[in-house]
């Protein structure tokens, strides 16, 4: 067998219509050039951007000798530090979905004791940060995963859409064939002349992005980065496998060609613009002027409980004296001196109000809680259907699984955004009952802080892998067949 | 006569062709499918985005008219939502509809402009491309037609049947028309579908301008009769000189990768980077800056506005009395109008400047992109369907108007309505200054609210948006023109047919 391929190889090599080569590949190498250098400058501003991580000690003072029935007492609890989704080193290879989910919360959010659950919306937060580029959004951005997914399989095509065809044309496939060598020896030599110089190009140039804006890479991110190589080789072996099927089946150059480029674009324009047609109809995003109108409903139900003559004060009590019905296990509040408040004027219980205030808050998220609920189960749905439908291409499976190395998927942002609820509802549990006995809260959980924890992407690249490498060998063997019948 | 008989069966022929290997069918199929689809698809979207935004204004208004519990100031603050209007012809070309948000939310001192856009809800794929309208005919119509147009002079010279046709006394400009007119019947059949499309819209979407939209529709219909015909002017001469008709094909594909899909994309990266727009945050807090607070200062812990004092002595002054009780209207509500004001310059100022970075933008994209054919089509017919940067702004002003309206009669009427005593004004003495904060207690008369107007807009007309175009109208006809005049070369040629 080696006898017989490696001087087809050289001659094939010899053969090879190089101008064709280095227009393609000029082509394919000036725009990957232009994604690098321009997705790597946002993902630089991006990790600039990120606030720096200080020890807990330096970022927040544990004052433990104040209770909430003191006037220093930093009402809601002092939570350190916004919630911030970490820029992943390897941001700079994927623009995904940044921009378009929330990927930061802020401190007052994250306090378990306000009416803040609004800011924890799905919808929340990227109002706040996402710098509008309406015309990038629009007319479609470049980055090193769209001109892997999109530009590298054209030139994969472009370099191998004659790879029999043209030596049928030319008269110079008879000749061959006239040796002892079958078609499929043709078509293996004509694919391994071009497979190093197709896979070198798409390897460096993901490495090149990945390496060039990033400074320090952790071992988790070489392995990443040689996943991410890996399944760039299963996808342009895909697309030569189906370059070498389509040329066994003798038909001419153009017509390989257009056969060629109209399973790219069933591929890799039709199929993804489907997919997200799909997801988007089927688990439809909530219409957010619905959310909106709906939340602005509840908020005024909420303020319309005020009676003719009601102070915000009496308000407060009103819903305090609720709460402590629903929740007996906190009677009875202790017993706090008055105490002189300026804004009021007059000496107050600092206890009962701070206490009626969250009371106040507790029934108001209680109301968006639903609404909440509702959003998230729609944003759990749609992140199924997103999983199980980028099977049904190379192009998506490709896209879903460095966008996933790169950090930049959504379920990532979703983890975020369910974790970060998770913390505010966990903290909560620890914080209340030590207010509600106007105990000072102790150091260890004021200085909690929110940390992400990574979902482990081993199961979703694997199944990419396996997605990428099973037809591409299937196809491959099935040229081979075919081949050795030309 | 003869000569238009030649042309008419050479394009017969070339039907022919393309039906024999099964091009046609495949090809065509796909991209009527597609269109159809996207287009029944697109028209529901519009009815079913009407509908809803119909029914939302509705639930809006009455939560406007249902509030009771407080004041006329913390009402406008609940204020209104106003919604992008919806066009019926947006189906055709989304333009940069999706980039933008849906709609306003009118309140005082806050402009926080278009929120929520569609793009926001788009899964990763969506970077592929999407399957609108707009997408499928500026992107996936010019693809059609280099499929089928790339490879039919190269073919002819490949297998030798030109000279045949050439023995048979077909001139080559004969041929080259020919070829021409196999392929503007399927344009033709496209446009069609674009017709059909844009009056079913017109019918089916309620309180559309027939007259304004049929103009936009024969407008879109024109420019892209027009872009078509470039593509194909430019499939004959990548055609008339390739030696294959693969490589007729991938010249004609590297083209279209170029021009429909790369350039736009790299243009308006190049654009938005080189007149960043700021963050919404960081526009905010310069709106915030540059507002009332610009007019206010902290004394004793007690916030002083600035505006107070002057605006106090004045209406004294006019009033001829010497409290501010004396005064026939509560006073806090002619200092809210008054900050409100500020405010509203501080907008509109830091407004302002956004919409020209957005226009820089579009241009800076234009020209990045070597005002490329696809760009300057997606600007015009953008502005033909009413979804272009234009008509985004002209909503926008429409609605800031509106919000400074609504906000103002509101405050106004607090002004007229409220009345306290002097005695209240006595207790509100805090750390040497007035604080003015009595209206947080004090609620609203209902008819008030029912006395706002509703926001009405009327939408810019079709010669205004046409005006607007006539840039990118003229260097796509230089387009045209070169294209033409290369084709008409390239027929002359002796050495290429």
């Amino acid at each position: 067998m080696s006898s017989v391929i490696g001087p087809l190889c050289r001659l094939q090599w010899r053969v090879l219509d190089k101008r064709r080569l280095a227009v393609w590949s000029s082509v394919f190498l000036a725009t990957a050039a232009f994604g690098i250098y321009q997705e790597g400058k946002v993902a630089s501003a991006e990790w600039s951007a990120q606030p720096a991580v200080a020890p807990p000690a330096a970022r927040v003072a544990p004052r433990t000798d104040v209770r909430p029935s003191d006037l220093e007492w930093d009402w809601p609890a002092g939570e350190p530090s916004a919630a911030t989704l970490e820029v992943s080193p390897l941001r700079a290879t994927s623009r995904g979905q940044t921009g378009r989910l929330p990927a930061a919360y802020p401190s007052a959010a994250l306090a378990p004791t306000m009416s803040n659950t609004w800011m924890l919306s799905p919808m929340a937060g990227v109002s706040e940060s996402a710098a509008p580029a309406v015309f990038s959004e629009v007319v479609g951005r470049i980055d090193v995963t769209f001109v892997l997914v999109w530009l590298l399989p054209l030139v994969v095509i472009g370099l191998g859409y004659d790879l029999l065809s043209r030596e049928a044309e030319d008269g110079t496939l008879a000749l061959l064939l006239s040796q002892p060598v079958t078609g499929g020896h043709v078509l293996l030599a004509q694919c391994l002349v071009r497979l190093p110089w197709v896979l070198a190009m798409a390897v460096l140039v993901y490495l090149a992005a990945a390496m060039m804006h990033a400074t320090d890479l952790a071992i988790r991110d070489a392995t990443r980065l040689a996943a991410g190589c890996g399944l760039i080789a299963a996808y342009v072996l895909v697309w030569l496998s189906a370059c070498a099927l389509i040329n066994t089946g003798r038909r001419s150059s153009a017509m390989n060609g257009l056969l060629l480029g109209a399973l790219w674009f069933g591929l890799v324009a039709l199929t993804p613009a489907t997919v997200d047609l799909a997801v988007r109809a089927a688990a439809a995003h909530p219409d957010d002027a619905v959310a909106d109108l709906r939340l602005r409903a509840l908020r005024e139900e909420h303020r319309v409980t005020r009676r003719e003559g009601d102070t915000h004060d009496r308000i407060n009590e009103v819903h305090l004296e609720r709460f402590l019905e629903e929740h007996p296990e906190y009677m009875p509040l202790p017993q706090v001196p008055l105490v002189y408040h300026r804004s009021y004027d007059r000496e107050i219980n600092v206890l009962r109000t701070t206490l009626g205030e969250y009371a106040r808050g507790f029934y108001l998220n209680r109301q968006l809680s639903a609404l909440m609920g509702e959003l998230d189960e729609k944003h759990r749905r749609r992140e199924r259907l997103l999983d199980r439908l980028r099977f049904l291409s190379p192009a998506t499976l490709l896209s879903d699984a460095l966008d996933r190395i790169a950090g930049t998927n959504e379920g990532r942002y979703r983890a975020f955004h369910r974790q970060v609820r998770e913390y505010v509802s966990q903290k909560a549990e620890r914080v209340l009952p030590l207010v509600f006995s106007n105990q000072p809260v102790p150091a260890n959980i004021r200085s909690m802080r929110f940390i992400f924890a990574e979902p482990s992407l081993a199961s979703a690249l694997g199944t990419a892998c396996l997605g990428l490498v099973l037809p591409a060998v299937a196809m491959a063997v099935l040229a081979g067949r075919r081949g050795r019948a030309i | 006569m003869a000569a238009v008989s030649v042309i008419c069966r050479i394009a017969r022929n070339e039907w022919r062709e393309w039906g024999r290997d099964g091009r046609l069918s495949v090809l065509l199929a796909c991209v009527v499918v597609l269109l159809l689809a996207g287009s029944v698809g697109g028209i529901a979207g519009v009815r079913e985005t009407a509908r809803l935004r119909a029914e939302l204004t509705a639930t809006d208004r009455e939560q406007f008219l249902a509030i009771r519990a407080t004041n006329e100031h913390e009402a406008t603050h609940v204020g209104r939502y106003l919604f992008v209007p919806v066009r019926p012809l947006s189906f055709l070309d989304r333009g940069l509809l999706d980039g933008f948000g849906r709609f306003m939310h009118a309140e005082s001192h806050r402009q926080r402009g278009l929120q929520h856009p569609v793009s926001a809800s788009w899964t990763t794929f969506a970077r592929f491309g999407n399957l609108t309208p707009d997408a499928l005919l500026r992107q996936l119509v010019p693809l059609l037609i280099l499929l089928l147009m790339a490879g039919s002079l190269a073919g002819e010279r490949e297998t030798g049947t030109d000279r045949q046709l050439f023995a048979a006394g077909v001139s080559r400009r004969q041929l080259l028309l020919g070829k021409a007119a196999a392929g503007a019947v399927v344009v033709a059949g496209v446009l069609a579908v674009i017709a059909i499309g844009g009056l079913t819209a017109i019918g089916l979407v309620p309180g559309t301008e027939t007259a304004d939209e049929l103009m936009r529709l024969g407008g879109l219909i024109a420019i892209y009769a027009v872009y078509y015909t470039w593509w194909l002017s430019v499939a004959l001469v990548v055609s008339s000189r390739a030696r294959r008709a693969g490589v007729a094909l991938a010249v004609g594909v590297a083209i279209w990768i170029a021009t429909a899909q790369v350039l736009p994309r790299i243009a308006a990266e190049i654009a938005s980077e080189q007149h960043a727009q700021p963050t919404w945050s960081e526009l905010d807090a310069d709106i915030r800056r540059d507002g009332r607070a610009a007019a206010r200062t902290i004394r004793n812990g007690a916030i002083v506005r600035s505006v107070r004092e002057p605006l106090l002595e004045k209406l004294l002054a006019e009033h001829r009395v010497a409290r501010v009780e004396d005064l026939p209207f509560y006073f806090e509500g002619v200092v809210m109008e008054a900050e409100e004001e500020m405010d509203t310059r501080a907008i509109r100022d830091h407004w302002g400047r956004v919409w020209e970075r957005y226009a820089a933008q579009e241009s800076a994209m234009r020209v990045a992109a070597g005002w490329a054919p696809t760009v300057l089509v997606g600007q015009i017919a953008g502005g033909l369907a009413g979804t272009d940067l234009q008509h985004t702004r002209h909503f926008f002003d429409a609605a800031e108007q509106y919000r400074l309206t609504l906000v103002q009669a509101l405050n106004r009427a607090m002004a007229a309505n409220m009345r306290i005593t002097g005695s209240i004004y006595a207790e509100r003495q805090r750390g040497g200054a007035y604080v003015g904060d009595e209206w947080f207690t004090y609620q609203l008369d209902p008819h008030t609210l029912e006395r706002i107007p509703d926001f009405a807009y009327e939408s810019l007309h079709v010669v205004a948006a046409i005006a607007a175009r006539r840039s990118q109208i003229a260097g796509f006809a230089v387009w045209l023109a070169v294209a033409v005049i290369g084709a008409a070369w390239a027929s002359r040629r002796g050495d290429v047919v």
